[in-house]
């Protein structure tokens, strides 16, 4: 998704404001601003290009709808994350996710997006390389896919968003240990599907 | 420190969570254990290519496709999700398959009206009458069962039927008084003047005397009914006439009110229809729609429809 980088000025409190003021295109920006980064979580989580689009989504409609609740004492990222993760786990615990996730996909996940320059790959000249590399993104993200919709929330925070224990915990909404203790289960699952491919 | 307390504290120590003490009891443990050190290098190796994994870019059309959806009502989002996808119901594939089925079934057994005259045997043994028509074909008193319309008689099965479901069509203009018509015509059934007699006296009278007098067996009467029979004008007497015929009448379309019908159709053996239609002349002036079938073995269908009196 392209930015506007003259439209970035203005902090995300003041684009709040103006959208709750009503201004439409306020809201637009924060969209631009914070739409790849909705879109990657979707995405590490659902494990589908389209559903991380949709839920994504979902995720700012759903912000816009209460924008009014947003009393500003987090973040309006944290927020807006925080609203993204539990989209995410409600449709990964929706039936027709569950099934659509049974039927056999013509898309890979990572093998064949290796191929696409948009998704940032293209400085691979090496095809092997390129092939490999999409290759271990496809088993990673599949042995991601394999975990429970909780643990996999903290593993994608943790180790692919690289958050910090607590902000992790303010996501979920979840205790510190409760972060610590999935981490390390969720690793642990992951060990066994992921040794020798990383 | 053992392996089991170390393994379970690897995760936070290659997140730099624990305390330099624990840090170090880690990492003496490590360096004379091949399991742990083992495990400690997955962990390292997971966490830099996790952390390296490229990140994913929105659509082009992102937006646009956010403000589209935005600018749809909630309600009505909600209305296409139902009716798009029914999964979010959570209905197992089982019971969707189950009400399919079912679905079909009532489909197929309880048609409506025009599949029901199809759906008609030609054999008078198989014939079943719904109580509701036939209370309803009697003039049952009110009390009883007060119907709206009289109903369709429908058949348990759909056999031998593919080729009757044409229908011989007769206008049938009625004069004003058939009843005397009938007496003039001099019909020779005992049974039917028996029958007539009782609908003069507007008697109560048993369903198995009703049944002796439409020459039908009483066996087929589930229990002893007491049924009134009014005088419902020549569309009882044709009636009883088609009956008399050894005929099947398969749909009537009568005011319950009136008694007046405005079709009447049914099944008769070809042998028996023309001595049928000679004796419906006596009520008034029929005129077929098309050339009478030529008559040969097995039934054949028509419809009398009134058009005054």
């Amino acid at each position: 998704m392209k930015r506007n980088l003259s439209t970035t000025q203005r902090d995300d409190g003041t684009l709040v404001r103006e959208t709750l003021a009503g201004d439409r295109r306020a809201y637009d920006l924060l969209v631009l601003r914070h739409g790849d980064m909705l879109y990657n979580l979707c995405f590490r989580m659902l494990g589908d290009y389209d559903e991380a689009s949709d839920c994504a989504q979902d995720a700012f409609i759903r912000a816009y709808r209460a924008l009014e609740s947003f009393r500003g004492d987090a973040a309006f990222t944290t927020w807006l994350y925080r609203i993204a993760v539990n989209t995410c786990r409600n449709r990964l615990a929706s039936a027709d996710y569950r099934r659509s996730r049974k039927a056999v996909r013509l898309e890979g996940t990572g093998a064949d997006d290796a191929l696409l320059p948009e998704n940032g790959r293209a400085s691979f000249s090496n095809p092997t390389e390129r092939f490999e590399r999409g290759e271990r993104e496809a088993l990673i993200q599949r042995a991601l896919d394999a975990l429970p919709p909780d643990e996999k929330a903290v593993a994608v925070l943790c180790d692919i968003e690289g958050r910090s224990y607590e902000e992790t915990a303010a996501l979920t909404g979840v205790p510190l240990g409760t972060v610590k203790s999935r981490l390390a289960r969720a690793r642990r699952r992951l060990r066994s599907k992921l040794e020798g491919v990383v | 420190m053992k392996c089991r307390g170390v393994q379970k504290s690897l995760s936070e120590y290659v997140d730099g969570r624990l305390s330099a003490g624990s840090a170090r009891s880690i990492e003496e443990h490590c360096a004379s254990c091949d399991a742990c050190a083992n495990e400690l290098a997955f962990l390292r190796a997971y966490r830099k290519r996790m952390s390296s994994l490229p990140g994913k870019t929105a659509p082009a059309d992102f937006l646009e496709k956010f403000n589209r959806r935005l600018d749809v009502p909630e309600a009505r989002r909600g209305i296409v999700r139902t009716l798009f996808s029914p999964a979010r119901i959570k209905l197992p594939l089982e019971a969707a398959g189950l009400l399919a089925a079912a679905a079909l079934v009532f489909i197929i057994l309880i048609p409506d009206e025009t599949r029901k005259a199809d759906l008609v045997s030609h054999s008078p043994e198989r014939v079943a009458v719904t109580e509701s028509a036939d209370l309803a074909m009697h003039g049952i008193d009110e009390h009883v069962r007060p119907p709206a319309k009289r109903r369709v008689h429908q058949t348990a099965s759909r056999d031998k039927t593919a080729g009757q479901a044409r229908v011989y069509v007769i206008a049938f203009t009625l004069r004003s008084a058939s009843a005397p018509a009938l007496a003039m015509n001099g019909a020779p059934h005992g049974r039917a003047r028996e029958y007539e007699e009782m609908k003069a006296a507007d008697a109560y009278v048993s369903k198995a005397k009703v049944a002796a007098a439409r020459q039908m067996p009483p066996a087929e009467e589930k229990k002893e009914t007491a049924v009134r029979l009014t005088d419902d004008g020549p569309h009882t007497d044709i009636r009883n006439a088609i009956r008399r015929s050894g005929a099947t009448i398969i749909e009537e379309k009568c005011d319950a009110a009136t008694g007046r019908c405005s079709s009447i159709t049914f099944e008769i053996r070809h042998e028996a229809h023309t001595s049928l239609l000679n004796e419906l002349k006596s009520f008034g002036d029929a005129r077929p729609e098309r050339p009478a079938p030529k008559t040969g073995a097995g039934t054949m269908r028509i419809q009398l429809r009134f058009s005054g009196e």
